[in-house]
C-alpha cells in the first residue's frame, strides 16, 4: 500500500512529503526520500521473536514483567540517569513525568551538540528564520561549515534550489558561499553563483568575528585570518550587506571543537549586526533522534532544554555536571534508562551501570541491560509529533504500518504507574 | 455528586447579582437549582461571610506557543531563581516571569482562574501552542490565530479578492488551528519588516503588497463579523511603544467602521509627545474614544515594576526596541511567511520616567473607561508583568489610598504629569467580577462560563472578604473547576485537566483548492499535515475541543 504526505523523523528537516510503500515487515521510501529517510524507514524493524519481546537479564519476558522490573530498579536507584531520549513529544512528556517522580537526571544523547546552539542563545540570543521563510526569501546563503547535505540531505533541493519562490525571485540566481573544511561538498550545486572557501572548522568563529569587525568598520592589521585573505572576507561582508535577505547557516554537529558555542555566538552576532541596515537571518540546521523535540518539551515542562537534574525535587540545570557521559564515566549515576526509538544503532555505552533500555526493535546492546523493552518507532508504527530544526514547526507523524510494539510513552506511563 | 455552597455573598454580574447572600448547588460538573429539601447533599461548604464569584477568565495571556518557550530558553536565570519542588500532587517546575506550563496552571488556579486564552497563536505553530496549553493543568484554554501578516491573506488583498474568499480563509484557519478567535499583530508590519521596513503606520503601504494596515484591520473585522465569530478582532495596533502612537490607536478604532473591535494591551498604544521629554500620557484621549464608541473593547496590558521578558509577534517593534533589552540579549525570528516572534527581556523601574509613566497610563485608562464590560484586566503576561501580579493590580484599582501611596514612590515628574492622583474611582467587587469573569465570557461567546446560573459549568471561586484586596485575590479559600474542588486555602488540592475552546464557523471548502496550490508551491509543510483534527487534539496533543457556536451573518 502506498501512503502519501508522510513525515520523516530522521533528520531536523522533518520533510513531510514522502511516499512510503508499506508491506508486512517492510517499509520503503518510494518518493522524496534521502539516504537518512531510506535508512530510517527500512532499518530492521522486525527480525524475529527475540527482538520483539522484552527481556530481563537477557531472558525473554512479558511486557508486564519488564515494566515491573524497571519500576523496581528505578525505585531503588539513588541517582537514575535518563539518557538517549530519542523519542517524540509524547515520549518526552512521559520521560519528564517519570523523571520528576524518581528524581532523575535527564540529558539527551546529542546534548553536547545541542548546547553549542543553546548556550549561545542563553548568553546573547539570536535572529533566525524558519525553513519556509528561507525557501521564499534567501538571496544569499552563507554556510559556515561544509557538508550540510550530510546532516540535512534535502536542504538544497527544498529550501535553496526550489524552482519557485513567493516574491518573484529567480531562484537560479541565488548566491551560495561556503566557508569550511570540506567546502565544495556533495549536495550543493557548483556553478557561477557558488563560492567555496576552505577553512579549518575550529577557525570559523574567528572568520565570523573578523567579518563583524569589517562590517563595523574597525581597523584590522591582519591581512589574512585562518588562511583567508581579509580582502576576500571584506567582499563577502559587502555582499551580505547588499543582499536583501541573507541567510547564515551552520550545523552544530559539524562544530566539533571546544567551546564551539562561541563560534555560534559569533555567527549570530554577525547576523544581528547585518540587520542594522538590511535583513539577514541565522539558520541553525541539523538535529536528529528527537533532540529538538526533547529540548522543546523539557523547556516548557522543566524550564531547561537538557542537562536537567530533578534529584533535589525541582529542576536544576548544569550542562557540565549533568552531562550523561560524565555521569556514567564517574559512576555517579547508578541506573541508566536509555531511550532510542528512532535508531536501533544508537545504543547505550557499554559499561557497568545497570540499564533499562527502551530501544527500537532490532537494537543490540554491547552489554545486555537489566531490562530491555523493544519499542515502536514514532512515525512508522504510531502517530506522534516531532520538532523541526528551526524550533518552531511541529510535524505530525503518522502510523504507516501495524506494530504490536508499545510506544515509549506507553511503556514509561506503565512504569510510572508501577512505582 | 451534589454539592451545596451555603450562604456565600454572590457576585454574578451576568445575572445582575450584586452581593446577594444565597446558596449555590453543584450537580456533577454544572451549577443547578435548589434540588429541594429532600435532596441528598453529598458535601456542604459553609460560605457565610465569604465572597463567591465564577472562576476567573484571562482573555489575553501568553501561555502557549513558541515565543514563551523561546523566552524560557533565552532566560534560564528565571528558572534558576525560582525553582519549585514537586509535591505528592503537583509536578516540579519553575516560577518567575515565564513559569513552566505546569506551574502556570497551578498558579492560575491558586488565584481563582479557571480559563485562559493565548492571544497570539502562529498558525504554523498552533500544535505547539495547544501542546503547551494541554500541559497547563486545571485550566481550560484557547488561542487566537494570528493573521494579517501571512502572505496568503496579503496576496488575497493585493489581488482585491472578494470578501467571501477572505471569510473562507479566516474560517479555514480557525478550523485548521483549532482556535477561538483571530488576532492581528502590527497589521502588515511584521511582513513589512521582512522586506526591511522599520516602521509602518496605519495608512502606510506594505512595501511589497501596497496594502495598508487599515485595510487589513477592515477586512478581518468584517470577516469575523460576517462569520459570526463571537470574539471581535483583537488588534495589537501599529507603532507599539512609539511616542505619539495614540493617534494611530484612534485611527485603528475608526478602521473598524463601527463593527466590534478589541484593542489589546492598549497601555502600550496610548502615548503622547507632550512635555520636555516628548513622552506623555494620552490615556484621556483613548478613554474618551472608548467611552464614545460602544463597538470598542480593550484590555490594558498594565505594567508592574520589576524584571520580566517581553514576547511578541511584532518583530518590527521588538527589533526596534532591542536596545532596551535588560539583560542585553534578545531573539527575533521570521516565521514561515506567517508572522514572527520577538523576545526582549525588560526591567521596568519605578524611578525611570518612561516606565513610571507607563505604569500610570495603564491605571489611568482602567479608571477612566466607564464601562467595565469593555475593559479587561490583563498585564499582557509576561509583557507588562507576570500574571501573578494580578492581585496587586486589583488592589490598585479597588483601593485609592494604596494607589496614592505607590504614586508617591514613582519618578516624581511622572507622578506630577499623571492625572492619577485626581482619579478617585475605586472598582467595586461587582465591577471586578465583570472585568475578570462575566466580561471575558461574554466577549468570547462562552455561554456556560463566567456566571453562576443553572446550567453553567461549576467553575467557582470563593474568597475570604479580606479588606486588603491583594490578599483576598491572591489566596482564594476554595476554587472549583467543573465541580471539582481543586484549590483549598490557596493551595492545589486536586489536579484536573482542561479542554480547548474553539470555534468552527461554516465555510466553502473550495478555498482548499487555492490553499493546496499555495502550500505546494511555497510552503515547507504539506497542507494535509498543517490542519489539526479534533482527534489529534485529543490523542496526540492532549486537550479535547469544546466548540462555541458561530451564528453566521452572511456577506454584507
Amino acid at each position: 500500500m502506498l501512503r502519501h504526505n508522510i513525515a520523516c523523523p530522521f533528520c531536523g528537516l522533518c520533510c513531510d512529503d514522502l511516499t512510503i510503500e508499506s508491506k508486512p515487515q517492510q517499509l520503503t521510501v518510494v518518493a522524496n526520500g534521502c539516504p537518512l529517510s531510506e535508512r530510517g524507514f527500512s532499518q530492521t524493524a522486525d527480525t524475529g521473536d527475540r527482538d520483539h519481546r522484552p527481556r530481563i537479564q537477557g531472558h525473554a519476558c512479558s511486557l508486564h514483567e519488564a515494566v515491573a522490573q524497571a519500576a523496581d530498579l528505578l525505585r531503588n536507584a539513588q541517582l537514575p540517569l535518563f539518557g538517549g531520549l530519542g523519542t517524540d513529544v509524547a515520549g518526552a512528556r512521559a520521560a519528564l513525568r517519570l523523571a520528576d517522580r524518581t528524581g532523575a537526571v535527564l540529558d539527551h544523547m546529542n546534548s553536547a551538540i545541542m548546547l553549542r546552539d543553546l548556550l549561545a542563545v542563553q548568553d546573547s540570543g539570536w535572529m533566525t528564520a524558519t525553513l519556509g521563510e528561507v525557501r521564499n526569501r534567501v538571496d544569499l546563503l552563507l554556510i559556515f561549515g561544509s557538508d550540510i547535505g550530510k546532516h540535512a540531505p534535502r536542504f538544497h533541493e527544498r529550501f535553496f534550489n526550489n524552482a519557485e519562490s513567493m516574491f518573484g525571485q529567480d531562484t537560479a540566481l541565488r548566491e551560495l558561499i561556503m566557508i569550511g573544511s570540506e567546502a565544495g561538498a556533495s549536495s550543493a550545486h557548483a556553478d557561477a553563483h557558488t563560492t567555496t572557501i576552505p577553512c579549518p572548522t575550529d577557525r570559523l568563529g574567528d572568520i565570523a568575528m573578523t567579518m563583524r569587525a569589517l562590517l563595523q568598520g574597525r581597523p584590522l592589521q591582519a591581512e589574512d585570518v585562518a588562511g583567508i585573505r581579509v580582502a576576500q572576507l571584506r567582499k563577502i561582508v559587502t555582499r551580505l550587506a547588499d543582499a536583501h535577505y541573507g541567510v547564515i547557516a551552520w550545523v552544530a554537529a559539524e562544530l566539533d571543537f571546544p567551546h564551539a558555542e562561541l563560534a555560534v555566538q559569533a555567527f549570530s552576532g554577525l547576523v544581528k549586526d547585518l540587520n542594522t541596515t538590511t535583513r539577514c537571518s541565522g539558520l541553525p540546521l541539523g538535529g536528529n533522534n528527537g533532540d529538538t523535540t526533547f529540548s522543546q518539551v523539557a523547556t516548557w515542562q522543566a524550564g531547561f532544554p537538557t542537562g536537567i537534574s530533578l534529584a533535589n525535587g525541582c529542576p536544576h540545570f548544569d550542562p557540565v555536571q549533568y552531562n550523561w557521559k560524565r555521569l556514567l564515566d564517574s559512576d555517579e549515576a547508578d541506573l541508566l534508562l536509555w531511550i532510542s526509538a528512532f535508531d536501533a544503532q544508537c545504543t547505550p555505552p557499554a559499561g557497568n551501570t545497570p540499564g533499562i533500555v527502551l530501544g527500537r526493535a532490532g537494537m543490540h546492546c554491547e552489554t545486555e541491560p537489566e531490562v530491555f523493552i523493544p519499542v515502536a518507532t514514532p512515525g512508522l508504527h504510531h502517530a506522534g509529533h516531532v520538532y523541526r530544526c528551526d524550533d518552531v514547526v511541529t510535524i505530525p507523524l503518522r502510523s504507516v504500518c501495524v506494530s504490536e510494539l508499545p510506544g515509549v510513552s506507553t511503556v514509561l506511563h506503565a512504569i510510572t504507574k508501577s512505582l | 455528586m451534589l454539592i451545596k455552597l451555603t450562604a456565600g455573598t454572590v457576585y454574578d454580574p451576568a445575572n445582575s447579582i450584586d452581593g446577594e447572600v444565597s446558596d449555590l448547588y453543584i450537580s456533577d460538573d454544572r451549577i443547578t437549582n435548589n434540588p429541594g429539601a429532600d435532596a441528598n447533599i453529598d458535601q456542604e461548604y459553609d460560605l457565610r461571610g465569604m465572597v463567591v464569584m465564577a472562576g476567573a477568565i484571562d482573555m489575553h495571556t501568553h501561555i502557549g506557543g513558541g515565543k514563551i518557550n523561546v523566552a524560557r530558553t533565552l532566560m534560564p536565570e528565571f528558572c534558576r531563581q525560582a525553582p519549585v519542588e514537586r509535591s505528592a500532587l503537583t509536578r516540579s517546575g519553575c516560577s518567575k516571569a515565564t513559569p513552566s506550563t505546569l506551574l502556570t496552571g497551578y498558579r492560575y488556579a491558586e488565584m481563582g482562574y479557571t480559563t485562559a486564552f493565548e492571544p497570539a497563536v502562529l498558525p504554523f505553530n498552533a500544535r505547539q501552542a495547544h501542546m503547551e496549553m494541554a500541559d497547563t493543568p486545571i485550566l481550560d484554554t484557547g488561542g487566537y490565530a494570528m493573521l494579517g501578516n501571512d502572505d496568503f491573506l496579503l496576496r488575497l488583498l493585493a489581488d482585491d479578492a472578494d470578501q467571501a474568499l477572505i471569510n473562507d480563509y479566516v474560517a479555514w484557519t480557525l478550523q485548521a488551528t483549532q482556535c477561538i478567535g483571530i488576532k492581528v499583530v502590527n497589521p502588515g508590519g511584521i511582513n513589512a519588516f521582512k522586506f526591511n521596513a522599520r516602521k509602518l503606520d496605519i495608512d502606510e503601504q506594505n512595501p511589497y503588497y501596497n496594502i495598508t494596515p487599515r485595510r487589513i484591520v477592515q477586512c478581518l473585522t468584517r470577516a469575523l463579523h460576517e462569520l459570526g465569530v463571537p470574539h471581535p478582532l483583537p488588534v495589537h495596533a501599529s507603532n507599539l511603544g512609539v511616542p505619539g502612537n495614540f493617534k494611530t490607536t484612534l485611527e485603528t478604532m475608526k478602521a473598524a467602521g463601527g463593527l466590534p473591535l478589541h484593542l489589546t494591551h492598549i497601555q502600550f498604544h496610548s502615548y503622547g509627545t507632550e512635555g520636555e521629554r516628548k513622552f506623555s500620557s494620552a490615556a484621556a484621549e483613548i478613554a474618551e474614544a472608548i467611552n464614545a464608541n460602544a463597538n470598542i473593547s480593550t484590555d490594558i496590558g498594565q505594567i508592574m515594576f520589576g524584571q520580566t521578558v517581553t514576547v511578541s509577534g511584532d518583530t518590527m517593534r521588538q527589533h526596534a526596541n532591542h536596545g532596551y533589552a535588560h539583560p542585553n540579549k534578545w531573539v527575533c525570528m521570521d516565521i514561515e511567511c506567517d508572522a514572527g516572534c520577538g523576545v526582549v527581556p525588560f526591567r521596568y523601574r519605578d524611578k525611570n520616567f518612561v516606565n513610571a509613566m507607563q505604569w500610570a497610563i495603564g491605571l489611568e485608562i482602567f479608571l477612566m473607561v466607564d464601562d467595565p464590560w469593555r475593559v479587561f484586566l490583563t498585564t499582557d503576561h509576561p509583557n507588562g508583568a507576570p500574571f501573578t501580579s494580578y492581585p496587586h493590580l486589583i488592589r490598585l484599582l479597588m483601593d485609592r489610598s494604596f494607589r496614592e501611596d505607590l504614586l508617591q514612590q514613582i519618578h516624581p515628574e511622572a507622578a506630577a504629569h499623571s492625572r492619577l492622583s485626581g482619579l478617585t474611582r475605586e472598582y467595586s467587587l461587582y465591577e471586578m467580577a465583570i472585568m475578570t469573569r462575566a466580561g471575558p465570557a461574554r466577549i468570547l461567546g462562552l455561554k456556560d462560563r463566567g456566571h453562576l446560573a443553572k446550567g453553567a459549568f461549576a467553575d467557582i471561586t470563593v474568597y475570604d472578604d479580606h479588606a486588603n484586596r491583594e490578599r483576598m485575590f491572591e489566596r482564594p479559600t476554595y476554587v472549583f473547576k467543573n465541580g471539582n474542588l481543586v484549590v483549598r486555602n490557596g493551595e492545589i488540592c486536586a489536579v484536573t485537566r482542561g479542554a480547548t475552546h474553539a470555534v468552527h464557523p461554516e465555510y466553502d471548502r473550495g478555498i482548499e483548492k487555492s490553499l493546496k496550490d499555495y502550500f505546494d508551491r511555497y510552503c515547507s509543510v504539506q497542507m494535509e499535515n498543517f490542519a489539526i483534527s479534533e482527534d489529534e487534539m485529543i490523542e496526540g496533543i492532549g486537550s479535547p475541543v469544546m466548540t462555541t457556536e458561530c451564528l453566521a451573518r452572511g456577506i454584507a
